[in-house]
């Protein structure tokens, strides 16, 4: 969803884009916009550094290549990782590195101090305020999205539904451990449509996020959010760290909005 | 990091198969060295219904087959294990790979290969291990030559060095008699389970154009279940032999075979030892060599490796199986060729061929405590890694986040 709307925003400035997958015979030479990476070679960056080519890293999770990179845990052995001696040199080499968040950029400089010295642009993920919006219709209860999975706040949410027995909670997504039964006032929805996210979100009076692990935006609380929720989460989450989301919808529909521009503006200073 | 490992050797430690053989041998030694409350055996032949104990090492049930994947990984997450160390064959696992190309399993794969070439099939199921460590030389070559990255030195099971010695044959006397060997007959023996892989078959028809060619007095004792994936004695008797063979008593080897006290003096009688089958590694040839007995094997799979005194024959061609797998066949006429040589030298020293020069090569590459040290390399590092490569997701602990974890933002 983020890249979408970015890769419209860059051919609609006239950007000659072309999508590369890992898979691609890549024929470097033109600068390019690495969106997460977790799937090139470290060879492959060096190859880009070797023949001066400029790169914009647009980071989405954590840590490149590692296989944890959804989660953050920040235990010893991130900091002593041999993943980091590897790629440090491929991230100061970018040209431009690009966060989703300030929690984002915060929780790599914990790993990653050299960073903080170099070029940055944080980018909020794109949401369409068209498709996100207060109906104003009746509205009631909890609604939480993949809040089943652990590092998304299975335990928190869970705690919070038993502490509140006479609050009805919808959590949408799958449910990855279906055997343990999910408390009374829980209903869980494991598929919605996107274009069918709106409307639930119209129902529910308050959107529920509480993360273990840092998120780099969570894009569904912006959704719910300018869908008119109520949104009550932690400091984990990265959209929450932005001001604007402090600022009232119409703040947040124009950060969100101009995402993209920001983006390309960013990108092409940085690229010359 | 201190291993605890579920080893699934298949077969209880007990028993008299090779798996049995390379669990009885093997897991005291690991057991020392990581503690033998941190040594989980997994023997689903044999061991059912209950978790039991051999030498103060938990041995946990399996249910339903031999290869019960699913007990296996139960027990591998009940008893907090962090490495699964698998014996023999890959080719029958399905959840395993699954789970170990997710890291929920830290899988070692102590290999047999004993196919040609490498089908998708068995290449998939194998690649998700963290190391693959074959039973041969000709496995590490093979799997190598798949351009698969985990491949380890090849790690060879080992042998009983202190039991496994040459005897002399005029004390068998009885052992003779009961084998059906006399002093001067031409004495043969077959150790082999009763599978069609094993090609006694084959062997059976070699053994006949050896007798028809040369009229020597030829004996067999076939240490094998008569009635299994073939009828052997009709078999032999549908190939003449009915007179030549000899078989083991069908009640000892349904109760667990003869102990392997009994098949030192079995070898020992022996003119020559019989394998023609394309082995992940070959314990009988290996037998036969510790007593100083030559060996017939094919020249396919780890039989060349394990032989320094005998014949290797070529195969005839090539039998595909239904998972796509190949081995090559023996061929009774390259078989039969080198009994005639064997006999015929036999005959010129007139008294049984021996090699004290096999016996060195089995007594210096084969006891267990080298075999273990092999395995402690192979498992320290993998203890390393496991912390160095993140095996598991790492416990969160920094204040960092566990202060913005409760920290409330409302909008």
């Amino acid at each position: 969803m983020t890249d979408r709307s970015h890769i419209f925003e860059g051919i609609r400035r006239g950007h000659d884009l072309e999508l590369v997958l890992p898979t691609s015979r890549i024929a470097l030479g033109s600068p390019m916009v690495i969106s997460n990476a977790s799937a090139f070679s470290l060879e492959f960056f060096q190859e880009a550094q070797r023949q001066g080519i400029a790169y914009v890293w647009f980071l989405h999770d954590y840590t490149p290549v590692c296989k944890w990179r959804l989660f953050y845990p920040l235990a010893e052995p991130c900091f002593t990782c041999y993943l980091k001696p590897r790629w440090l040199p491929i991230l100061m080499g970018a040209a431009l590195i690009v966060w989703l968040s300030p929690l984002h950029r915060e929780a790599w400089l914990q790993l990653y101090p050299e960073l903080a010295s170099r070029p940055y642009h944080l980018a909020p993920s794109p949401v369409d305020p068209n498709m996100f919006r207060d109906l104003g219709k009746p509205r009631s209860g909890v609604i939480a999205v993949q809040s089943l999975q652990e590092f998304k706040g299975r335990g928190q949410v869970l705690q919070w539904a038993l502490e509140h027995p006479s609050t009805a909670l919808t959590i949408v997504g799958n449910n990855p451990i279906p055997e343990d039964d999910l408390p009374p006032n829980c209903t869980n929805i494991p598929d919605v449509p996107y274009s069918e996210m709106n409307a639930l979100y119209n129902r529910h009076e308050v959107f529920l996020h509480l993360p273990e692990s840092p998120q780099p935006f969570e894009r569904t609380c912006a959704e719910a959010y300018l869908a008119g929720c109520r949104v009550m989460g932690n400091a984990l989450v990265g959209a929450l760290s932005w001001p604007f989301f402090h600022e009232g919808r119409e703040a947040v529909t124009t950060a969100l909005r101009d995402s993209p521009k920001r983006f390309w503006e960013a990108v092409e200073q940085a690229c010359g | 990091m201190k291993p605890k490992i579920l080893w699934n050797g298949k077969d209880h430690p007990e028993l008299t198969s090779g798996y049995s053989i390379i669990s009885r041998y093997l897991l005291p030694h690991l057991g020392d060295r990581y503690g033998r409350e941190n040594i989980l055996i997994y023997a689903p032949v044999y061991q059912r219904d209950a978790v039991g104990q051999w030498e103060g090492m938990r041995v946990l049930p399996g249910r339903r087959f031999d290869y019960g994947e699913d007990k296996l990984l139960e027990h591998y997450e009940y008893w907090g294990c962090n490495l699964l160390i698998t014996v023999g064959d890959t080719w029958p696992l399905g959840q395993l790979p699954d789970l170990a190309s997710t890291d929920k399993v830290l899988w070692i794969a102590w290999a047999a290969v004993d196919w040609l070439g490498m089908p998708k099939n068995i290449l998939n199921r194998i690649k998700p291990a963290y190391k693959l460590v074959p039973f041969s030389k000709y496995g590490e070559a093979a799997l190598r030559k798949a351009g698969l990255p985990n491949v380890a030195p090849k790690i060879w099971p080992g042998l009983n060095t202190e039991l496994w010695k040459p005897m002399p044959r005029e004390s068998l006397g009885e052992v003779m008699y009961l084998l059906g060997y006399a002093a001067d007959s031409f004495n043969i023996l077959i150790v082999a389970a009763n599978q069609e892989r094993k090609q006694v078959r084959a062997q059976l028809e070699a053994i006949r154009l050896f007798r028809d060619h040369t009229k020597a007095d030829v004996r067999l004792y076939l240490h094998s279940h008569i009635h299994g994936e073939r009828d052997l004695q009709a078999d032999a008797d549908e190939l003449g032999l009915a007179d030549t063979v000899i078989y083991p008593d069908s009640y000892h080897m349904e109760q667990g075979g003869f102990p392997e006290e009994v098949m030192v003096k079995v070898f020992n009688c022996a003119d020559v030892v019989l394998n023609c089958a394309q082995e992940g590694f070959g314990y009988s040839q290996l037998q036969a060599q510790a007593v100083g007995v030559p060996v017939i094997c094919l020249n396919e799979g780890a039989g060349p490796e394990l032989t320094v005194f005998g014949v290797e024959t070529y195969p005839l061609g090539v039998d595909t199986m239904p998972q796509q797998m190949s081995q090559a066949r023996a061929n009774p006429i390259g078989i039969a060729q080198a009994l005639i040589e064997m006999w015929q030298r036999r005959r010129t020293l007139g008294q049984p061929l021996r090699s004290p020069g096999a016996v060195r090569f089995v007594q210096e590459n084969f006891s267990w405590g080298h075999i273990a040290r092999q395995w402690f390399t192979v498992i320290d590092q993998a203890m390393e890694d496991r912390v160095l490569y993140c095996m598991q997701v790492p416990e969160e602990h920094d204040d960092w986040i566990k202060d913005r974890a409760t920290t409330v933002v409302e909008l």
